[in-house]
């Protein structure tokens, strides 16, 4: 069964809980552990692409389960011939089809009813003996909430057009991403033309970054200003699918240095002295000079005042691909694929091996958990030494020339460029491909090899190329000989 | 009606629930006064008892070669507190300047503590001594219900292909809730960006592994907000100034205190707790007196609304004053790189570059801004019992209720009040049970307190037979030279 088209649905008032799941409609008043095998009934076949027979037919199997105790629940669902609704206990049911309006009552039947309604149904409802009446603005677009009823008018549209949305989880919509959605457009995180000046050079006690003092970190920034965001939002269908709003303006209309405070009288906050502003939000130019006095780069850029997260790298000037206006042509990977995992007691979605929620910090381990496929959250970051942040949302193709892949240009993996002075990355490095919620690492094939480092381990391994390695939050990982990142994740348990 | 259904059940005189510290110190115990590991069975997900502890321990900055907030002497895994940890820890490392430093403390030094290595190594041994593996059972469990004839049903999902239902059952005599905090607290406004960004990395709590804001920092200089003021800050901010140092980084330190502590605080002269720059110190999590002074007399006696004042007396947020933190936070602030600030935080947005702006009230009124890269909230754990389904079952089936101050209302010997039934009694331990007749249970010393309490009434029902004098120094021994029970 598809949301496209699927009308209004209204919750009604009273003490038992209401779920609206992909098009699949549950209503159920009982013990806790039911009520949660009831939902993981609607959410597994929501997951499975199941219509409303499958979901009966589970009902039934819980309901079967559950013999002896009276359980009030109702359930409904599109078939192709109709509506499918199954009742049980003190539940209701009435739905108007094309031979007028047929009732179930869930205390007629010894064990449960169920009913097939041929269509077109216009007008279905079910309830618990308490419900109210719904309100006429009320909407349940998707999720669950406590209720004594629903309500659904498949006929009437309105902005019901748009698809119902599951409550704390955007909709995965894979179809409509890969044919609306635009290339991402440029996020400019190099572009950011040359900073600030640095002032002479006054870093006592800055030395060069302690990961790898090898690796010259401004190496990789020469960039001018990339292609300018395009004007007015792009046009993302699915905005809650892409949390991130692409990002800001590009660097030149930005303030000048992102102010560490309001401008309110803030004496806990002393002068830094010369040259370095006054903001605890606004570190000194000492790195850059410390890189620029080790010969790194070439006309440094305040990276203080770009972006720290890059969801996608663009091409140096001096990229072959030259130059930025072939971005936008390029198309963004899918971010968010559906995965196994399963909700906390508020319904966030989560890696089923986590001790805690991501979203809200309850313990997982205390209920019973019904895996089911849902969008993939971000898994971790990795994090690069010169301080590069990989949002882990997608599969990443790292390399010195990253955007020619084929890969990149069938729009799979997102580029990342990494260079180093001693030339050992290769132009196709590194592929870091996202498995469910593993992160695996692919040596393509490069000249000078891929090396882990798992955490407490003090030694460096060679991955074998063209071989999925997954690696565990807190390994360090060197790409040829010079440059490193690590992979980071507060799901590390 | 269990039988009818065809859901296999297990008959167990004692049963626990949790299988953390609360648990272990418990059978630990029983099988010291002499119960046989095949009455007791141990319900729980996790593996080995410290795995929680060791966790959030890790996670907030405490690895095992850290010390934890802990007095030397709370042993949850020697009944008799000796020998303390402080004198273990000389003897292992050679190094009598513990021993002074426990003589001097707190005067001359910082309250000596254990490092948390020495306390998880320590528990190994001991769970291996009495057999702790033979009664642990792996599962969720579901709900304790009072049973027609005395005594409770424990119902039990067990993990996935282990058993051939479902569910199982246990029917138990006693049974013992020990299950810890609900979860951590992830703060409203913090929620709130982690759903809207979907960015689970720059705004992090101090309990879940937050390892980027350290390794980012070594690589570019940024700014951090902590939010918070207890003993999970201390630890945050000093691994910030240690890698500070270690690796000469430029990191800012913005600190938001919500109660901004500028001195000594109390009701009266003679308690009073040391406090400034926004910290309330104390050398442990409760004043020392709660563990046999007078606080702990007074206590015992109070009831509803006086208890739960007593409890705010003595309450709040607070952590150790130790040295080397005041030198490193002096540094700070005279460098200029840590600016402490009360205040409370309305939201946080993320600014156009990719930071993170927070809306910060204060109380005279000012509203503040900074921008940071990374917020590090450690603010503390959801201690809301209700949001455990165990408890919250407990509370609507079963007649528990909560006490004044909003937890477990258990009796002085750890029963949970309102649940008994026929000879059966169901116990509680842990932080469920605070602001009862005796403070100070979510510690290791109160758990063991919990402990003792527990097997007594256990001794009184006829469970088991009480401890003497000749078994507890018999057992004492089999202790030190780590021989079974």
């Amino acid at each position: 069964m598809t949301d496209q088209g699927f009308g209004v649905v209204r919750p009604l008032p009273g003490n038992g809980l209401v779920a609206h799941v992909g098009g699949l409609l549950l209503v159920c008043d009982a013990a806790e552990a039911v009520a949660e095998d009831l939902l993981g009934a609607v959410r597994e076949t929501a997951a499975s692409g199941g219509d409303g027979r499958a979901l009966a037919r589970r009902v039934a199997q819980v309901l079967a389960a559950m013999m002896g105790e009276p359980v009030a629940c109702a359930v409904a669902g599109h078939v192709p011939e109709g509506v499918a609704v199954l009742v049980s206990g003190q539940a209701s049911a009435s739905v108007t089809g094309s031979a007028g309006e047929v009732r179930l009552a869930g205390r007629d039947a010894l064990t449960w009813s169920d009913r097939l309604v041929p269509g077109p149904v216009t007008r279905v409802e079910l309830r618990l003996p308490d419900a109210g009446a719904a309100h006429r603005f009320a909407r349940l677009d998707g999720g669950v909430i406590s209720g004594g009823g629903v309500q659904w008018d498949p006929a009437e549209m309105g902005e019901a057009a748009q698809p119902p949305m599951r409550a704390a989880q955007p909709a995965p919509a894979p179809v409509q991403a890969e044919s609306q959605a635009p290339p991402m457009p440029p996020m400019s995180p190099m572009g950011a033309g040359p900073g600030p000046a640095p002032g002479p050079s006054m870093a006592p006690d800055w030395g060069p970054p302690p990961m790898e003092p090898a690796g010259p970190p401004m190496e990789q920034r020469p960039g001018p200003v990339m292609e300018p965001a395009p004007a007015g939002p792009p046009p993302y269908p699915l905005g809650p699918a892409d949390p991130y709003p692409p990002a800001g303006p590009p660097m030149e209309q930005q303030a000048p240095a992102p102010q560490g405070w309001h401008s309110e009288p803030m004496p806990a906050v002393p002068s830094q002295g010369p040259g370095s502003g006054s903001a605890p939000a606004m570190p000194s130019h000492e790195d850059i000079d410390t890189a620029r006095a080790n010969g790194m780069g070439g006309d440094p850029i305040d990276v203080r005042n770009e972006s720290f997260e890059y969801e996608l790298l663009t091409p140096g000037p001096s990229g072959p691909s030259g130059t930025a206006p072939d971005m936008p042509m390029m198309p963004e990977p899918e971010s968010r694929p559906l995965v196994y995992g399963v909700d906390c007691k508020n319904d966030h979605f989560n890696d089923p091996r986590v001790p805690y929620c991501a979203v809200c910090g309850i313990a997982l381990v205390q209920r019973t958990l019904v895996p089911y496929k849902g969008p993939r959250p971000p898994l971790g970051v990795l994090l690069l030494d010169d301080g590069m942040t990989l949002r882990l949302d997608t599969d990443y193709l790292l390399g010195r020339d990253p955007e020619r892949a084929p890969e990149v240009a069938e729009g799979a993996v997102r580029p990342a460029k990494v260079t180093s002075p001693d030339g050992s990355v290769s132009r196709r490095h590194l592929r870091v491909a996202l498995d469910g919620w593993d992160v695996n690492l692919v040596d393509l094939g490069s000249v000078n090899g891929t090396q882990i480092q798992p955490p407490g381990d003090p030694n460096f391994y060679d991955i074998p190329p063209n071989e999925p390695v997954t690696i565990a939050p807190g390994t360090t990982v060197r790409i040829g000989v010079s440059r490193t990142m690590r992979y980071e994740s507060h799901r590390n348990s | 009606m269990v039988a009818s259904a065809g859901i296999p059940m297990y008959d167990i005189p004692f049963l626990t629930v949790g299988g953390g510290i609360g648990s272990f110190v418990t059978v630990d115990y029983l099988r010291i006064y002499g119960v046989p590991t095949s009455q007791m069975r141990v319900i729980s997900n996790i593996d080995h008892p410290w795995q929680t502890y060791e966790f959030l321990t890790r996670c907030s900055q405490i690895p095992r070669g850290e010390r934890i907030r802990s007095d030397s002497s709370s042993r949850p895994d020697n009944l008799w507190g000796f020998p303390s940890y402080a004198l273990e820890e000389a003897w292992k490392d050679k190094n009598p300047a513990y021993l002074w430093q426990l003589f001097t403390e707190p005067l001359l030094n910082d309250y000596w503590t254990p490092r948390a290595g020495t306390v998880f190594e320590n528990l190994e041994r001991e769970a291996k001594r009495i057999n702790y593996w033979d009664m642990l059972v792996k599962g969720q469990v579901r709900m304790v219900r009072k049973r027609a004839g005395g005594g409770y049903f424990t119902v039990v999902t067990p993990p996935e292909g282990a058993a051939p239902t479902k569910r199982i059952i246990f029917r138990s005599r006693f049974v013992h809730i020990a299950v810890g905090y609900p979860g951590l607290k992830f703060l409203p406004d913090l929620q709130e960006f982690r759903t809207k960004y979907s960015d689970y990395q720059h705004v992090v709590n101090a309990y879940e592994p937050h390892e980027q804001v350290y390794e980012f920092l070594k690589t570019r200089p940024g700014t951090v907000v902590i939010r918070g003021g207890g003993i999970v800050a201390s630890r945050v901010l000093q691994r910030l100034f240690d890698d500070r140092k270690k690796f000469g980084l430029q990191t800012q330190i913005i600190h938001i205190f919500r109660t901004f502590i500028t001195g000594s605080h109390g009701p009266h002269l003679w308690s009073r707790r040391k406090g400034g720059d926004g910290w309330a110190y104390q050398g442990f999590n409760y004043p020392k007196s709660v563990w046999g002074g007078q606080l702990k007399a007074e206590m015992r006696k109070l009831e509803g609304a006086e208890r739960a004042a007593k409890y705010k007396q003595m309450g709040g947020t607070n952590t150790p004053y130790r040295r080397h933190w005041q030198e490193q936070m002096r540094a700070g602030r005279e460098g200029g790189y840590y600016h402490a600030v009360q205040g409370t935080v309305d939201r946080v947005e993320r600014t156009e570059d990719g930071r993170l702006v927070s809306y910060v009230r204060s109380n005279d009124g000012i509203i503040r801004e900074p921008v940071a890269d990374y917020i590090i909230d450690c603010t503390g754990l959801e201690a809301d019992i209700s949001e455990h389904r165990i408890f919250a079952d407990l509370l609507q089936h079963s007649g528990a209720y909560r006490n004044p101050v909003g937890r477990l209302e258990v009796e002085r010997h750890f029963e949970v009040k309102g649940t008994a039934n026929g000879d059966g009694a169901l116990y509680a331990s842990g932080s469920a049970t605070l602001g009862g007749y005796f403070p100070g249970v979510d510690t290791f010393l109160g758990l063991q307190i919990a402990a003792q309490e527990i097997a007594d009434d256990l001794a009184r029902r006829g469970f088991v037979k009480k401890m003497g004098p000749l078994r507890s120094t018999a057992q004492w021994f089999k202790w030190a030279f780590n021989s079974p029970v």
